[in-house]
């Protein structure tokens, strides 16, 4: 794959989990464990939101690529979002791996642009880091509350972590299948160091990282069992064949009121 | 989950040198969530500074009142 090729791809990948990102965390509004995680939850989607568009933005201008969210017909399994959203999440344990790993992951993503050669992007990344830093907070946090509590919600919230791992394992993709990207200098840092970067982080945030299905790996952590890589998908980031649940998009879209649609 | 929640007081300043205003309350369950809560829910003006600080950690410095700041309308020491 070209570096351009590869630009736009995870360009793609990451405008499509922030969409995904931001309806989960709008989901959760409503439902939380107190009146303040609701707030917060609802601030972090209008982030995620936002990040959308800046990011569509750049994929209109620089590579006549238009992803409208409202106008999108492309199928589940077109979209390029990491798998851990594709279905409700069913928990706030859920909530929280999103926020603490799939969050992050996209943040270590843009954080890898950010002194990079590639200015429309490096341009905006630092006001999205800035909004970023009270996700993270707020995932670190609740990680290591639930997870210090011990009990079944830590169990769950392990669970939750593993899955959400395994998928963000997955968008990170296999070794050096970057490295163009950062040898062109659009990047400092390759998907392979990003990846140890977080679980290094997940690590860091739980007793056991065993228990999320971390494993110790030199100096750092890695997933336990890395991912078969026969059937990756470069173009959707993805291992999973599938993709968001059809009434999620029909939520984002709008489709039931496509009446009431500008035209 | 049942997670113990603690309140804490929110203080801003609008501009440096601005006398710092109380400008709310929160719940939460520790300090790292409350400063994520802080300034998402206080965020209607663009504060220049913003501290948050357990209640139980305020302490009456009044002649008439002791121990830690009560809830609203409750003052230590002080005749119903």
């Amino acid at each position: 794959m070209s570096s351009e090729e590869s630009l736009r791809t995870t360009l793609v990948a990451l405008s499509d989990t922030k969409l995904l990102l931001g309806y989960h965390y709008g989901e959760w509004t409503f439902g939380p464990p107190a009146i303040e995680a609701g707030i917060a939850a609802c601030s972090m989607a209008q982030e995620e939101f936002g990040h959308t568009r800046l990011l569509d933005g750049i994929l209109k201008r620089e590579f006549e690529l238009e992803i409208d969210p409202l106008a999108d017909d492309r199928p589940p399994e077109a979209m390029a979002s990491i798998a851990f959203l594709d279905r409700p999440l069913g928990s706030w344990t859920g909530l929280v791996a999103a926020n603490a790993v799939v969050d992050m992951a996209l943040s270590l993503v843009l954080g890898s642009f950010e002194g990079g050669s590639y200015a429309p992007l490096a341009r905006v990344v630092p006001k999205m880091l800035l909004e970023e830093r009270f996700h993270a907070e707020h995932a670190d946090g609740w990680v290591r509350l639930i997870d210090s509590r011990g009990g079944d919600a830590a169990v769950r919230l392990h669970d939750a972590l593993g899955r959400a791992l395994a998928a963000t394992a997955a968008f990170f993709g296999p070794p050096d299948h970057d490295a163009e990207l950062v040898r062109a200098g659009a990047r400092d840092a390759g998907d392979d160091v990003l990846r140890r970067r977080l679980c290094g982080r997940i690590a860091s945030l739980v007793v056991d990282p065993a228990a999320v299905g971390l494993a110790a790996d030199g100096d750092g952590w890695s997933p336990a069992a890395e991912p078969d890589w026969g059937g990756w998908d470069a173009h959707r980031r993805r291992l999973d064949p599938g993709g968001p649940r059809r009434e999620i998009l029909d939520e984002l879209r709008g489709t039931k009121n496509v009446a009431f649609k500008s035209a | 989950m049942g997670v113990p929640e603690r309140v804490f007081e929110v203080f801003a300043r609008i501009a440096p040198g601005d006398p710092m205003s109380h400008v709310g309350t929160l719940n939460a369950p520790g300090i790292e969530l409350a400063r994520v809560y802080a300034w998402r829910i206080y965020d209607e003006e663009d504060w220049a500074e913003m501290w948050v600080a357990p209640r139980d950690a305020i302490l009456s410095a009044h002649p008439d009142h002791e121990g830690p700041l009560p809830a609203p309308g409750r003052l230590a020491g002080k005749p119903a």
